[in-house]
């Protein structure tokens, strides 16, 4: 192996191990204030974008009916006087484009109005620590029954002696994540009931709109930890648009025997159009 | 949200490239840079920095596997965010331009590299300090030129040359001391 090569295979190796070793050493603190500080950037764009967008509609419909207005007073200006004739000779006149020769409609056109498709609702998840009575155990679905897969080859279970976060509920099941090590999360559900009195949760309300993968990717309920997959969807997979989460997109989908739902990257997927 | 810059880059397939690495990375980039610079806005500007860096090698982070690619725009970050703390915090870096080079004895360099495992030439990158392992990796993990180094750290390019040859030549030393079984 030539010098410079073995150089670059050695510099290389040593800062995929500093990145390792960085990405497992964030603690959950250092993870939340990064998340939080894109979600701040990302909402205050979104807010400025929309912004914009009015502007936008009520500058382009402006600009187009002060056109609207010249263009009329140049063809007044320019419309020749009417003869006094019989109307048998009487010439036609007609007012036609200089590009197709068809004639100009005669009404007023109206100024071309940007009509903005409403922006289909997607709810965004949050969550919040929630504390449980110590010393319980509970199995983990995927989704809101135990008709859904369930992770970890039908084991998943999560004890309530560390850190439960709540999403909200559905279908008398509660969505949370928690922690399985210091570097691995899942994201599932519980029995409602699990839930203590005091507890405060939402109804979780999702959009369920028809979305298609783009390209192929793991659909993981891991998100902010080692991205464990549950399935690897293909592009063109039809799934279930959920939810958002920070850069993610919660889905369901009904791949296997049993319905599942999971994350997958914002980039690979988009809402399916209507046909 | 997608930083502004890379709205600017034409090629689809670049910018593509581009979002998937910030949509992927982002978050462990802030964290990279906020653990170096303890500030948020400062951790931003690493951030923006680091990505227009990255634009500019778009053509070889395309022909980089997702975990190299990760590390590079991690170190990247880094790179960014030690100059910043530097400048910041006004921190007066002498030009190195009156500094001797060390006399170079290619053979034995040669020798020693070609010698040395890749394994143990990352143990002796582990023990250089970290101003020359960052300028090595400038130059041959970012692959960089001594003009890019130059531009990046804000030094002569002369500067950027004698910099790079001294953290070379501290690298054959440790690797020779090994060798030696020092």
């Amino acid at each position: 192996m030539k010098q410079e090569d073995k150089l670059k295979e050695a510099f290389s190796s040593v800062a995929m191990e500093q990145t390792e070793q960085l990405e497992k050493s964030l603690t959950y603190e250092e993870r939340r204030k990064s998340e939080a500080l894109y979600k701040h950037h990302h909402d205050t764009a979104l807010r400025l974008i929309r912004k914009q967008k009015v502007s936008i509609v009520k500058w382009v419909s402006g600009i187009a009916a002060v056109a609207a207005a010249v263009l009329l007073i140049v063809w007044g200006v320019n419309r020749p006087a009417p003869d006094i004739i019989t109307p048998a000779t009487a010439p036609v006149s007609t007012v036609v484009s200089a590009h197709t020769n068809e004639p100009l409609q005669t009404e007023t056109a109206t100024p071309a109005v940007q009509t903005v498709e409403p922006t289909p609702h997607i709810p965004e998840l949050k969550a919040h620590l929630v504390s449980f009575p110590e010393g319980m155990r509970y199995a983990v679905y995927t989704g809101p029954g135990e008709r859904y897969e369930r992770a970890n080859h039908n084991k998943a279970v999560v004890s309530t002696n560390d850190w439960i976060e709540v999403f909200g509920v559905e279908n008398g099941f509660a969505m949370i994540q928690y922690a399985i090590t210091s570097t691995q999360r899942r994201v599932g559900y519980i029995d409602a009931a699990a839930l203590p009195t005091h507890a405060s949760v939402t109804a979780l309300e999702f959009s369920y709109l028809p979305a298609v993968i783009t390209h192929e990717t793991d659909l993981t309920d891991d998100p902010f930890g080692e991205k464990t997959p549950l399935h690897i969807l293909p592009a063109s997979t039809e799934a279930k648009w959920l939810a958002t989460l920070d850069d993610w997109v919660y889905l369901e989908w009904y791949g296997g025997d049993q319905p599942v739902r999971g994350f997958v990257p914002a980039a690979a997927v988009r809402l399916k159009s209507a046909e | 949200m997608l930083p502004l810059i890379l709205t600017t880059i034409e090629n689809n397939d670049d910018r593509a490239l581009m979002e998937e690495l910030y949509l992927r990375y982002h978050h462990l980039m802030y964290a990279q840079a906020l653990r170096v610079l303890n500030n948020s806005y400062a951790a931003e500007d690493a951030v923006s920095d680091a990505i227009e860096a990255l634009i500019k090698k778009i053509s070889l982070l395309r022909n980089m596997d997702c975990n190299k690619r990760k590390a590079y725009a991690v170190i990247t970050v880094r790179h960014m965010a030690i100059n910043l703390y530097r400048r910041h915090s006004r921190e007066t870096v002498l030009e190195d331009e009156f500094l001797e080079l060390i006399p170079s004895n290619s053979r034995v360099e040669d020798h020693v590299l070609e010698a040395a495992g890749v394994e143990e030439i990352k143990e002796a990158i582990y023990q250089l300090s970290e101003n020359d392992r960052d300028i090595l990796m400038m130059r041959f993990f970012r692959e960089m030129s001594d003009a890019e180094i130059s531009k990046e750290l804000g030094i002569l390019p002369a500067t950027a040359r004698v910099r790079t040859s001294r953290a070379r030549k501290h690298l054959i030393k440790l690797l020779e001391r090994r060798e030696a079984g020092l």
